[in-house]
């Protein structure tokens, strides 16, 4: 994109040149020197406007601005569930942790993880080597958070199991770097 | 042609699997391992076959589940022998048949 700018910013300087050459060695034209500022002003903003317009304007448009925009709404819904998984253990914050909110937490985690892998592709389509080497850290985010939840020290599906504040508090950290990843990665699309 | 023996999780076991031990509530990872995982395996290794396991259908999996499960498996015969006679099938999480994969390689880790 900036080659080409370039490219055109020396033609257009070049074709000036030839043409005041023209016009100061030719005979059969015959410069009016009274010429009016504001009607030469309008002239180079409109021959400005056409170029400009079909090279800048017209690209960003094409610039698979639709796409980002939906990718972007997609992430927005992803962070939403994982708040919903976070707000809803925090909710259960010293209390008995049920066998059917243990198995409401793994249902949650299932719909969050699929979210991520079901956009992956799209995501991956925009060619852009950031975004998918951040589309992949974010992947192992989640699946980092879902470890920490669910792992060995995780909730149980038992009756009897106290889901424990200190748990929770241990739960903070790859909570906020998934969420941190995915605002990263919206970032990095809108710019792409 | 490949003979498959299945395992269909949700169907054979149950739709909303447990943690890692008995103790950490019914539905276990262990209990999964010695009830199925095990002897179909076993199964498909005498018969020469594939071991197809079908992780749709349930509400979830916990990373302990799976970690006792194919873990242990890995553990008792090696990681390339698993994943030489071993099939996952999970078209509800995509990211599900990487992870175990990638728990049968790292065993230990699990």
């Amino acid at each position: 994109m900036k080659k080409r700018y370039y490219v055109l910013l020396i033609m257009t300087f070049t074709t000036g040149l030839y043409l005041g050459f023209i016009f100061k060695n030719v005979p059969f034209f015959e410069l009016n020197t009274k010429i009016d500022i504001v009607a030469a002003g309008n002239l180079l903003l409109v021959l400005f406007l056409a170029l400009l317009i079909p090279l800048y304007v017209t690209d960003k448009l094409g610039d698979k601005r639709s796409e980002k925009n939906l990718l972007i709404e997609e992430l927005v819904i992803l962070c939403q569930k994982l708040e919903r998984i976070n707000n809803f253990l925090e909710s259960r914050a010293d209390q008995t942790f049920s066998a059917e909110d243990f198995i409401k937490t793994l249902s949650l985690f299932k719909s969050a993880r699929q979210h991520l892998w079901s956009i992956e592709t799209a995501l991956t389509q925009l060619e852009q080597t950031e975004v998918t080497n951040q589309t992949n850290e974010l992947k192992k985010k989640i699946t980092a958070y879902w470890e920490s939840v669910t792992g060995p020290k995780g909730i149980k599906k038992n009756d009897s199991y106290t889901l424990k504040r200190t748990f929770l508090f241990s739960l903070h950290l790859p909570y906020e770097h998934t969420q941190s990843h995915a605002r990263k990665l919206k970032f990095i699309i809108n710019k792409a | 042609m490949n003979k498959y023996i299945e395992i269909n999780v949700s169907h054979d076991f149950t739709d909303a699997p447990g943690a890692r031990n008995p103790q950490d509530g019914p539905d276990s990872g262990e209990v999964f391992y010695n009830r199925l995982l095990l002897p179909k395996f076993e199964e498909a290794l005498k018969t020469k076959s594939i071991l197809l396991v079908d992780m749709d259908g349930t509400f979830g999996y916990a990373t302990s589940f799976i970690s006792e499960s194919f873990g242990s498996l890995s553990m008792k015969f090696g990681p390339e022998l698993v994943l030489k006679n071993i099939k996952i099938k999970s078209d509800e999480d995509d990211g599900l048949k990487t992870y175990i994969k990638s728990t049968i390689k790292n065993p230990e880790k699990a």
